[in-house]
């Protein structure tokens, strides 16, 4: 049971996604944090263009570049940032489609044209109670183009690292109670892996195959995720094993009983 | 196989394209907060300052403009002048008592199209209006 809305996504390559939709408070505290930023910016270009004087070419700039502010701002972030505004980005949320594919400029610029209708009459009264009355957390800007605002936190790989999916050492790793021979002889040998499927242990393996090429957050997230899935299959003493080192001794385990 | 899998509250399946799933629950406490509203409105000491800041600053109206009067209006019994404030108060009004009258019903699919043209059509009414001096 949980608290948050969730979705989930079938993908054709046969795997459910899940996400976690966006609050109206996340959304909110993004929206002002944007709102603010583009307020400093037309003030900024205030002060630029008054030095310049009120010609009609200077007023006409402004308003030109007001309205770049105010719509340029989110869709070129949205486009060139994965979703991301830099108030979504503080606050931890990304828009994406309703498929979870990311937004492309066409998408963002629709649910961005249609923010003017959301803002009415003063600051997102309509985007508010459609947020709360859709079960998706939609917008009207969202329902146009097809969008949703998702969690998209992520975690440090340092911090991912430093919450050990099985619970922090209390011992550290015992030494095993009867070796057979040599290559028997790790503490892995004496886990219980009958419950990891063989298609488990071909995802392991695959991942471990090719970490050396991944980037160390995408890796540590992986390697967590994994072991976080495979760590209630398996029985025996494995608290406080590196992600990584678990996995190592999953697949070793396995292969080693067939 | 998707639909199968999850029964859990708060998990939410994509609905059809083009359709909103709409939860009635929040429209429910919405709906009873607009009708205490209605009601109080008209006792506090307070005449109308125009909240909408288009309005205020450009005078055009938005497709809300009016929407608050025109609640209030029908909440008194007088149809005319809720129509001609906002013809979108009798809507909401209209669709609020349905919701409180089916009060089992949680969820219901839209066509999202409904929802664009009800904005389209309060706008179209209220620039109307607006260009032809008539009062807001």
């Amino acid at each position: 049971m949980t608290f948050d809305d969730r979705i989930t996504i079938s993908t054709p390559e046969g795997v459910d996604l899940e996400l976690v939709l966006a609050g109206l408070g996340s959304r909110f505290a993004a929206a002002l944090l944007d709102l603010l930023i583009q307020f400093g910016a037309i003030i900024a270009l205030l002060f630029v263009l008054g030095a310049a004087g009120d010609s009609g070419v200077a007023i006409a700039l402004f308003f030109i570049g007001v309205f770049l502010i105010l719509f340029g701002y989110d869709i070129v972030l949205e486009t060139w940032n994965s979703g991301r505004t830099v108030g979504k980005l503080a606050a931890g949320l990304r828009v994406v489609r309703g498929g979870g594919e990311p937004v492309g400029f066409l998408t963002s610029a629709i649910r961005n044209v249609v923010r003017i209708v959301d803002f009415l009459p003063a600051f997102y009264p309509v985007g508010m109670i459609t947020i709360l009355v859709t079960t998706r957390n939609q917008r009207l800007g969202d329902l146009a183009a097809g969008t949703l605002v998702i969690r998209d936190r992520r975690r440090a790989p340092t911090q991912a690292y430093a919450a050990v999916v099985v619970a922090p050492a209390s011992p550290p790793v015992p030494a095993p109670a009867a070796p057979l021979d040599a290559p028997y002889d790790a503490p892995y040998m004496e886990w219980d892996v009958s419950a990891v499927t063989a298609d488990d242990t071909a995802v392991l393996r695959h991942f471990l195959a090719r970490r050396a090429d991944l980037d160390p957050g995408p890796r540590a997230h992986l390697a967590l995720d994994l072991a976080g899935r495979v760590r209630s299959k398996v029985a025996g003493p494995i608290d406080g094993w590196h992600p990584e080192a678990f996995l190592e001794g999953v697949v070793a385990a396995k292969s080693r009983r067939g | 196989m998707a639909s199968a899998t999850c029964t859990e509250p708060g998990h939410v399946h994509a609905p059809a394209a083009g359709r909103v799933e709409v939860d009635l629950r929040p429209l429910r406490f919405l709906g009873i907060v607009m009708f205490v509203g209605a009601f109080a409105l008209p006792l506090l000491p307070l005449d109308g300052p125009v909240l909408c800041p288009l309005r205020r600053f450009t005078g055009v109206p938005c497709p809300f403009c009016g929407m608050t009067r025109g609640v209030v209006a029908l909440a008194h019994g007088d149809l005319f002048s809720s129509l001609t404030f906002n013809p979108g108060a009798v809507v909401v009004v209209a669709l609020v008592i349905a919701v409180l009258v089916a009060w089992r019903v949680q969820r219901v699919f839209l066509p999202t199209w409904t929802i664009f043209s009800f904005f389209v059509l309060l706008w179209a009414y209220q620039l109307f209006k607006y260009t032809t001096d008539r009062p807001l």
